[in-house]
């Protein structure tokens, strides 16, 4: 048996009567956690979990794509792998010492931030922290062209594997090029341009590192099977000599991008059907509305019941597939719809069996059973995503950079509980004339259209 | 906006500036040492039986208040015959289409209002039927679990959409690098049995719902099932609430011989073309076939040199090809076994005009693990240390050790499998790994799939001095 002690408490729970009829029910959560910051800034978050003899550390800077100068796009992320390259005091691939002691290691770019984590056997916490407090603090000592042109390569060829050679791979370009205006933070996707990428030279990474990658600018999160007081010791050990820098200041706000009509983009490509995407600007990520829209797309595409499919697929069969969902960021959100065109059928006429479900979501509303069946799956949601140690570590760094709340998930899940169909109802409105309606389709098929 | 106001506040309360001089930090070039080790206890199952002979095990775990229950069958795509490829796995989709009273919305809704999963599913080796559902729903979710199960209706309006996403599945199969390398290796490693037989439009639009009905009762029997069960539950409350829905349930194992050993495709190394104009990237899988499976001598040996060869990011083949040369954004290599013993598979993608030399350098990479860079103690100890340090956490859930156990039960592994592991790693000689690699992969006969751009890169390829066969999208023959 692993362990018995409930590591996330659930504090109150809502009952299901045993007739079938849906209740609302009333759940909260909570994951126990301290934290405190060093003097140089550097915020620290330690979660107890003994049910493993593991330990997760993870690291957020505020940093990521949307913070990006001109002429460098996918920077934030070329940076990140030049972070497993070996710093002043462990000059070597970061992979080498920690895949030998078991650990589970990796690092993530997006618009809005870069993290960095580390799983190891509890025993080794100590070289976790010394791995991650040197890079912090002495990565520029190490650093050399070789390692930043090889880099370079390898990055390119992530662009490659990702998503040129991948069928439909080019869509996050073209949606977040057409959503946002040329000189926005989310204008180009985070992987960035071939030729921007190939253009960094080490006064870039210089300068980057000194700006962003500083210990007030960053968040460690620790969870797992420490002692408190060890832990405690270890991060003012290794990091507690480093030195903080001057404030940065990361893009927070921007004045919304409104789209005032739609703007209709055809591609062609070598993918094999044609899908259409369709796109608007939503509330920023926590913002009201968020998890309203975040409902919607439940009752729009989750399960053979939901609207969506039943209209496009059960009924008319007019496409093979849709999924709607909204992609969640700091500056603002966008939702998507996407499906795919069965045979025969037109993406335009897709589109329009798109346009009715929601024409008749607008005037109609959606059900209370419906918001129900929603809300009861977004708190199992919880439960399930929260299942994992590392998962822990990095919710609650999360949630303290991108909310100031490190204790946010209850309000988190309340958020969900809380969502009305009148509340659903004032979201849809994001879902206007305004919108971006991409189309890709294969070459041949597209050139047959013009008969 | 409230957010970013809150998260500006708190950056500027946490900026200390600091004044202090350099000083010494050459303490920090020591690597730090470890913590006390804390000891690690593998999870039990425990086990019961039905009163119709079904096995059932239960992991327990409490931190979450859900539960998991697979229903587990040692059959899957290996029974399908060559005129209805793909039956199993689209019986086993079928299921959840119509049940009992339900119709494929009616399955759907139930399972929302009981914040439940449930998922149906074939591959090549097995079949599963699973449920997860929070614990305080586990009666009325098995109860659904049971209707899917036991009460298909089988009904040809949800073939017919099932059979167009089918269909439009094989278009996109063709049309993406990595799915066309997949079809194509499995074509050029099984032949024209088990994994080879490709599903194509012919099977689908022959393929009658009578078909899946007796397909779902020939194979899906008590007989050929196991249940395993995770999370906050234990045995003495599930095991009546199983017994009352599946503990009357009748049908004994079906006789079907599964797979055996299939002969190694090639008699010396070859290059295998699938054209895709214009790709940036060149998909490539060097692969052979093994003599051995987990069961023999040398499965430990083999696995732990191919460990140090490709099978984590800091072994040779990625160390090489990315670390090195940049050509990729990553190169593994892996021993897998089925039903016919192993196969050995190093894959990666490269940019189109580096193709050729990174097949030189993969050969290159595998005849020099044999000559002249012998495996060394330092990558042994690297390759045990990740395995070993790594095993833990993966017992945080409780579906590690549930699935390891059915992987036990169908590839008929020693009950002590998964008790001896990590004393099996241990086990492994720099020698034993060495003779291995030189046995069991090292050899001169290995296939080597491409796809990527033939018009930029098959003057390339000729200059290897291998013979290059041409292939179609769907591994055959040009």
């Amino acid at each position: 048996m692993l362990t018995s002690s409930a590591l996330i408490a659930i504090l109150t729970w809502g009952c299901a009567p045993k007739t079938g009829k849906i209740a609302q029910t009333n759940a909260s959560i909570s994951i126990p956690f301290e934290e405190y910051d060093l003097d140089n800034g550097l915020h620290v978050i330690l979660s107890e979990d003994h049910s493993v003899p593991f330990v997760q550390v993870n690291l957020w800077y505020r940093v990521g794509a949307k913070d990006e100068v001109e002429g460098r796009s996918g920077f934030a992320h070329l940076f990140e792998h030049l972070m497993f390259q070996g710093s002043e005091h462990m000059d070597g691939e970061y992979f080498g010492p920690l895949q030998r002691i078991g650990a589970r290691i990796n690092g993530t770019t997006n618009m809005d931030r870069t993290n960095y984590f580390e799983g190891v056997p509890s025993e080794q916490l100590p070289l976790a922290l010394w791995l991650e407090a040197d890079r912090m603090g002495f990565l520029l000592p190490a650093l050399t062209q070789e390692k930043l042109d090889n880099q370079k390569l390898v990055v390119r060829n992530e662009r490659r594997q990702s998503y040129e050679n991948r069928p439909y791979g080019m869509t996050w370009w073209w949606l977040f090029e057409n959503l946002y205006p040329d000189g926005h933070p989310y204008h180009i996707p985070t992987i960035g341009k071939h030729e921007d990428i190939d253009a960094a030279n080490l006064e870039d990474v210089k300068d980057f590192f000194k700006q962003w990658y500083l210990p007030n600018n960053a968040s460690l999160s620790v969870s797992g099977d420490f002692e408190p007081a060890e832990a405690k010791a270890l991060v003012e050990k290794y990091f507690g000599g480093l030195k903080s820098g001057p404030q940065p200041t990361p893009i927070l706000e921007i004045e919304p991008t409104v789209l005032a009509e739609e703007k209709v983009i055809r591609k062609t490509d070598d993918v094999p059907h044609h899908k259409v995407w369709l796109a608007w600007h939503s509330p920023a990520v926590y913002a009201a509305g968020d998890a309203e829209l975040d409902t919607l797309s439940s009752i729009l595409t989750a399960g053979k019941d939901s609207r969506l499919y039943k209209a496009l697929i059960e009924e008319t069969q007019i496409a093979q597939d849709v999924e709607a969902y909204q992609v969640s960021m700091l500056l603002g959100s966008f939702y998507v719809i996407e499906a795919t065109a069965s045979e025969g059928n037109s993406p335009d006429d897709v589109v329009a069996a798109i346009d009715k479900v929601i024409a008749e979501l607008k005037a109609s509303g959606v059900t209370e059973e419906e918001v129900s069946l929603a809300k009861i799956n977004w708190e199992a949601s919880f439960y399930r995503r929260m299942q994992t140690i590392s998962s822990k570590a990095n919710q609650l760094n999360g949630y303290h950079v991108q909310t100031g709340n490190t204790d946010y998930i209850g309000t988190d899940l309340a958020r969900f509980m809380n969502v009305t169909p009148a509340g659903i109802a004032e979201a849809t409105k994001h879902l206007g004339a305004g919108r971006v309606q991409l189309h890709i389709g294969p070459q041949a098929a597209t050139e047959e259209e013009g008969n | 906006m409230r957010i970013s106001s809150a998260l500006i506040a708190i950056l500027t309360l946490g900026y200390v500036p600091n004044t202090q001089a350099s000083v010494d930090t050459s303490w920090r070039a020591t690597t730090p040492e470890p913590l006390a080790p804390r000891a690690f206890q593998l999870p039990e199952a425990q086990t019961a039986t039905l009163s119709n002979g079904i096995e059932v095990s239960v992991v327990e775990n409490h931190e979450m208040p859900l539960v998991n229950v697979r229903l587990a069958f040692d059959q899957g795509g290996w029974t399908d015959t060559e005129d209805h490829v793909g039956l199993a796995s689209v019986t086993l989709d079928m299921l959840n289409e119509g049940a009992g009273d339900y119709d494929a919305a009616g399955i759907s809704k139930a399972t929302k209002a009981l914040a439940a999963n449930i998922g149906c599913g074939a591959g090549d080796d097995s079949a599963s039927v699973s449920l997860n559902v929070l614990a305080k729903n586990m009666e009325p979710g098995l109860d659904l679990l049971a209707t899917v199960m036991l009460e298909p209706t089988f009904e040809q309006d949800d073939w017919d959409i099932m059979k167009m996403d089918r269909i439009a599945g094989l278009a996109s199969a063709r049309n993406n690098p990595s799915s066309m390398a997949g079809r194509a290796k499995d074509r050029l490693q099984y032949g024209d049995t088990y994994k080879g037989m490709l599903k194509t439009e012919e099977d689908y639009e022959s393929m009658t719902t009578e078909m899946m009905k007796d397909w779902w009762s020939t194979h899906l029997t008590p007989g050929n099932a196991r249940i395993y069960v995770g999370g906050d539950t234990s045995l003495e409350a599930v095991l009546p609430m199983l017994e009352a829905r599946f503990g009357a349930w009748t049908g004994a194992a079906s006789d079907a011989a599964k797979p055996s050993s299939v002969a190694a495709n090639v008699d010396q190394t070859t290059i295998f073309l699938v054209d895709k104009p214009g790709a940036p990237q060149s998909v490539i899988n060097a692969f052979r076939r093994l003599d051995i499976s987990p069961t023999s001598d040398a499965w430990f040996d083999t696995y732990m040199a191919n460990m140090m060869f490709g099978g984590m990011f800091s072994a040779r083949l990625n160390l090489n090809l990315r670390e090195e040369k940049g050509w990729t954004y990553g190169a593994r290599s892996g021993v897998r076994s089925d039903y016919t013993r192993g196969t050995w598979t190093a894959s990666t993608s490269v940019k189109t005009d580096t193709t050729a030399d990174s097949i030189s350098e993969i050969l290159r990479e595998v005849s020099e693990a044999k000559t002249t860079r012998p495996f060394t103690a330092e990558e042994l100890e690297n390759a045990s240390g990740y395995l070993l340090g790594s095993r833990p956490v993966r017992y945080e859930n409780a579906g590690t050790l549930l699935g390891e156990l059915q992987g036990n039960w169908l590839y008929g592994l020693p009950d002590d499998w998964i008790t001896a592991y990590a004393d099996n790693i241990r086990a492994v000689t720099l020698e034993g790994a060495q003779a291995a690699w030189t046995e069991h992969i090292q050899a001169a006969e290995i296939s080597i799939l491409v796809v990527g751009d033939k018009a930029t890169i098959l003057e390339g390829l000729q200059g290897l001095g291998l013979t290059i066969v041409h292939l179609d999208s769907d591994g055959e023959s040009l």
